[in-house]
């Protein structure tokens, strides 16, 4: 056992060039006019902090919010159901279907942003059947956008946890009398908590980051963080955009505590 | 614990040494350049004559040619910024002046009177070697008379972009230097006004188009050229280059052409040029680079290739008699109106201007 232990070495120096000098870099870009590119004008300063009240960012961290949140609850919405109903299938294709639900992730995501961008332009394909919309830039857009991105990594927990249910636990509440909506108020629907939070982070921490959907479909008047931070980037304000993505992995960082809070033996976490 | 260390140094050699195939003896120079902005034939007949070997990349903004050039990783010879960053980078130090004794082929060439006026002046005049040039102005489609009329009209030009009145579908650059350019231009004050109150003025004006528009006018980059051909936009803030790179793709298609450009009497001419960098570890190569570029055959032919208004009188009469290119309706600067250029104002009026922009998209 103790051989195979060096095969991780390679790992770590991987992880340290790539996740953790980068990230110190972040870390000290927020704190000081710290510019890889030009060292000698190195200065420790909070000024960098001060863009945390600036309009454009409490803008963006708004919409982040709004647009992650309303995205996450109706693919909660849709989502629950649909694992729901999968889990129960009693078909000898209950695989074959279930992988179905993959299949749309097996298309590149920036394809499928793009698809979604031309159909919400008036000249589309849609004007073959006499439809033409004009809604890129529209908050109805981003989210019907987002939902279709985000849905199947709502689904996926949810399902994982139902199907590996014990049916034992619904039989027994039955049999002591409770009808089909309690059992499934008060056995279903905690039993599958873990995979619930799970789903809602997997959602909502992508939906929150969003970077190319809301570039492609906000039609530039919608900017959510991970815009701000690559329009902070070719400004050549690297400072600001460290900060920025400081606090969007202070943020993500909450909600992976959550995460392990709720689901100690990490079995949603696909 | 030796072995570990052993794998851990392969693992990062492994990394680094991706990077460095594709080395050679020969003698280098590095171009920083736009993407499909220089015939590849003559980078390779340049390569043959003077036996060496052109290290080329593209870029898609002068900001990441900035950003590029000052990671260091690269010590580029040539550049083919525009003239705002080329004023940037000059007031940084970052340019070396060019020694026109070196670019013999100077003599039998002459500028347009119109384009070198506008930066012989300038300070940062000596550090550049003009390319291509051309308009900012809107591109439209046509199938939507109105526009044209619009445009046409006594306060039409700029000012069409932001008249919701008109309820087109307007597509502004992602950029605050040209979008709060044309809303001064539009206002009748010059595009590098750092006058608060004008600029002020400017943002009032693209704010109230905005809040109006209720949604039909949105922001875009390189998206802007293919919805106006296409249909989706009815006008746009657009380069002169943005249009002609349009025209060529449809005409290469064989599909119907439904868009024109318009440039209003007064805007601003961009002029991409060359310029050599202080990182340039070879710089009469760099010259030689320039030099072959001013040789007329070489010119016309790359002219030919782009499609961009040439900046070399001559190479224009080449075009326009021997290839048949129609400049007449596009010539950067006609009789009767007035062009300026970007210039580089300082960090404080970039700063400026990208809060003007961040305001009006969020308000």
């Amino acid at each position: 056992m103790k051989s195979l232990r060096r095969l991780i070495y390679p790992y770590i120096a991987w992880l340290t060039v790539l996740i953790i000098i980068p990230f110190l870099f972040i870390v000290l870009a927020t704190i000081s006019t710290f510019h890889i590119f030009n060292s000698y004008t190195f200065r420790f300063t909070f000024d960098s902090l001060r863009f945390l009240t600036d309009p454009i960012f409490l803008n963006a961290f708004k919409n982040s919010i709004k647009f992650a949140g309303i995205t996450t609850v109706i693919c909660l919405a849709v989502g629950y159901p649909v694992a729901y109903f999968f889990a129960n299938i009693k078909s000898k294709n209950k695989t074959l279907y279930v992988a179905l639900l993959i299949v749309p992730i097996w298309s590149n995501m920036i394809v499928r942003i793009i698809a979604w961008e031309n159909v919400f332009k008036p000249v589309s394909i849609l004007n073959l059947f006499n439809l033409s919309f004009d809604m890129i830039g529209s908050d109805i857009a981003i989210i019907i956008a987002m939902v279709s991105m985000y849905l199947p990594f709502m689904i996926f927990p949810i399902y994982a946890v139902l199907d590996k249910m014990d049916h034992g636990y619904i039989e027994a509440s039955r049999d002591l009398g409770a009808n089909s909506f309690q059992s499934f108020y008060k056995v279903t629907l905690p039993l599958s908590l873990g995979g619930i939070v799970s789903g809602i982070i997997m959602t909502l921490l992508p939906a929150m980051t969003a970077f190319a959907l809301p570039e492609r479909i906000g039609g530039g008047t919608t900017i959510l963080l991970g815009n701000l931070i690559e329009k902070e980037i070719f400004r050549g304000s690297f400072s600001t955009a460290a900060t920025v993505s400081f606090v969007v992995m202070i943020v993500m960082l909450g909600f992976f505590m959550l995460i392990v809070r709720f689901d100690k033996e990490g079995e949603t976490l696909l | 614990m030796r072995k570990s260390v052993i794998i851990s140094v392969l693992a990062v050699f492994v990394m680094f040494s991706v990077s460095l195939v594709g080395c050679s003896s020969k003698e280098k120079l590095y171009v920083l350049n736009w993407g499909e902005y220089m015939n590849p034939d003559l980078i390779d007949k340049f390569e043959t004559e003077n036996n060496v070997k052109v290290v080329y990349e593209e870029v898609g903004s002068n900001e990441e040619m900035e950003i590029k050039l000052k990671q260091g990783i690269t010590d580029y010879d040539i550049m083919i910024p525009s003239e705002y960053m080329i004023d940037k980078l000059s007031q940084e130090n970052l340019l070396l002046p060019i020694n026109y004794n070196l670019l013999t082929n100077l003599e039998s060439v002459e500028f347009f009177e119109d384009a070198k006026v506008l930066y012989e002046e300038e300070d940062f005049g000596q550090y550049l070697v003009p390319y291509f040039f051309g308009t900012v102005g809107i591109m439209y489609n046509t199938n939507n008379e109105l526009v044209k009329t619009a445009l046409e009209s006594e306060n039409g030009g700029f000012c069409t972009l932001f008249d919701e009145t008109n309820d087109f579908r307007v597509g502004l650059y992602d950029s605050p230097r040209d979008t709060i350019g044309a809303a001064l231009m539009c206002l009748g004050y010059s595009v590098n006004s750092n006058n608060d109150a004008q600029l002020g003025e400017a943002e009032t004006l693209i704010e109230t188009a905005l809040a109006k528009s209720l949604g039909s006018i949105r922001f875009g980059q390189d998206d802007l050229k293919g919805d106006v051909a296409k249909g989706n936009l009815d006008l746009a803030l657009v380069y002169s280059g943005d249009y002609f790179e349009m025209v060529f793709e449809y005409e290469e298609e064989e599909t119907d052409i439904e868009f024109d450009y318009f440039a209003p009497n007064h805007t601003n001419i961009w002029i991409d040029a060359f310029v050599i960098p202080n990182t340039s570890k070879n710089t009469d190569l760099a010259h030689k680079f320039i030099n072959f570029f001013l040789d007329i055959d070489n010119a016309a032919e790359n002219a030919d290739w782009v499609g961009y208004t040439p900046v070399i009188s001559e190479v224009y009469d080449v075009m326009v008699n021997d290839y048949g290119y129609d400049y007449d309706h596009y010539y950067p600067q006609p009789e009767g109106s007035s062009r300026e250029v970007f210039k580089y104002l300082g960090s404080e009026h970039a700063q400026k201007l990208n809060t003007i922009l961040n305001a009006v998209r969020i308000s």
